[in-house]
């Protein structure tokens, strides 16, 4: 195995990324979020919407197709899914299933600390692999983002950019030390996730 | 391939308000992915299939997984802490290519993956015999997760 990735300075919090993100988000838009240390700390960030937050709480890779899915059952509203690199690592696969079927509705937002945070920071990716690169070739709308103001800005450009298909944002993020876990039961997520998805159009 | 069983596994999900059906490409099915045209949704891998199919039924689709029993494997995992854990219910229909098949690793495949099944409960559609359809109506009214057939 090679050596535990070392901790990087300068880099976007995980937090400040994650409020960027909430603060860019209208009242109707939908987060699917990452097990580990993501969801995590959206669970903490997010306590007066919890019904439009679906935390992952394992299903490693998951979060792509999940909100693919979801995406497709409700066309009308605006799906982030809030994925880790390492997690997309494990089914880079959903990418062509992304670009196949997704629509402008569906937007990824990776947090890219190029290591394993939640099991200890072990290495996730060699170096010179870019996981923006891979997601321009297979053929999605990426930006990424190193600091607080150039997540807004990117929110912003995928809000307002005309395109058919799904857009990535690769949030380049530090390491640090994670909020306490989901402490709300998964079948009360999903339950009242679902009714919210119900309280909205389907077409 | 059976291809009565095939027609009748066509009728079956034709039938039964599936939408859409989602599932990695098995072969023999051809048949079935053109009945369902756009009502179809391919995945890269079984687990992926299952994750997609999590959020359809969330937003109030009706999806309905097919695989090969060589995909029973690859989608536990998601399938276990996705849909089990939070309680997502959606058929998976599995077509067993059974140890009779031409292909030796999908003897070995169809032998052990039936033991997996066995363990998770999976019910046995019969399609060779009559009534199947409300065998699959029953399973879906007492949400059994997997059934499974010969092809």
């Amino acid at each position: 195995m090679r050596a535990l990735a070392t901790e990087r300075t300068g880099l976007l919090g995980r937090r400040e990324a994650l409020e960027g993100i909430l603060s860019a988000l209208g009242d109707d838009d939908c987060i699917v979020s990452a097990l580990g240390f993501i969801s995590r700390d959206l669970f903490a960030l997010t306590g007066d919407r919890r019904q439009r937050c679906f935390y992952c709480m394992g299903s490693m890779g998951s979060v792509l197709p999940l909100a693919l899915g979801i995406a497709l059952a409700k066309p009308r509203l605006r799906i982030f899914g809030l994925e880790g690199d390492g997690s997309l690592l494990m089914n880079l696969g959903g990418l062509a299933t992304a670009v196949r079927y997704g629509s402008a509705n569906l937007n990824l937002i990776v947090f890219d600390n190029r290591q394993y945070e939640s099991s200890g920071g072990q290495a996730s990716q060699p170096e010179g692999f870019e996981i923006a690169a891979v997601c321009r070739a297979a053929g999605l709308d990426t930006r990424v983002a190193t600091c607080p103001g150039e997540v807004g800005a990117a929110l912003a450009a995928m809000a307002g950019a005309s395109r058919q298909g799904p857009a990535v944002l690769v949030a380049k993020v530090a390491a640090g030390p994670p909020q306490a876990r989901v402490s709300d039961p998964p079948r009360l997520i999903a339950a009242r996730f679902s009714a919210y998805l119900a309280s909205r159009p389907s077409n | 391939m059976n291809e009565r069983g095939i027609r009748s596994l066509c009728e079956l999900l034709s039938a039964s308000g599936v939408d859409p059906l989602v599932g990695v490409p098995t072969s023999g099915l051809n048949e079935l992915y053109r009945r369902f045209g756009d009502r179809c949704l391919f995945a890269t891998r079984e687990e992926e299939a299952v994750a997609l199919a999590t959020g359809l039924a969330l937003g109030g689709r009706r999806p309905l997984v097919i695989m090969q029993q060589s995909g029973v494997g690859n989608c536990l995992n998601a399938l276990f802490s996705l849909a089990g854990a939070y309680d997502v219910y959606f058929p998976i229909v599995v077509c067993d290519r059974g140890e009779a098949d031409p292909n030796p690793v999908q003897q070995v495949s169809s032998r052990e993956t039936a033991r997996v099944l066995g363990a998770l409960g999976a019910a046995r559609l019969d399609l060779e015999a009559g009534g199947y359809e409300e065998a699959f109506g029953s399973c879906v009214h007492s949400r059994v997760r997997w059934m499974t057939c010969a092809l």
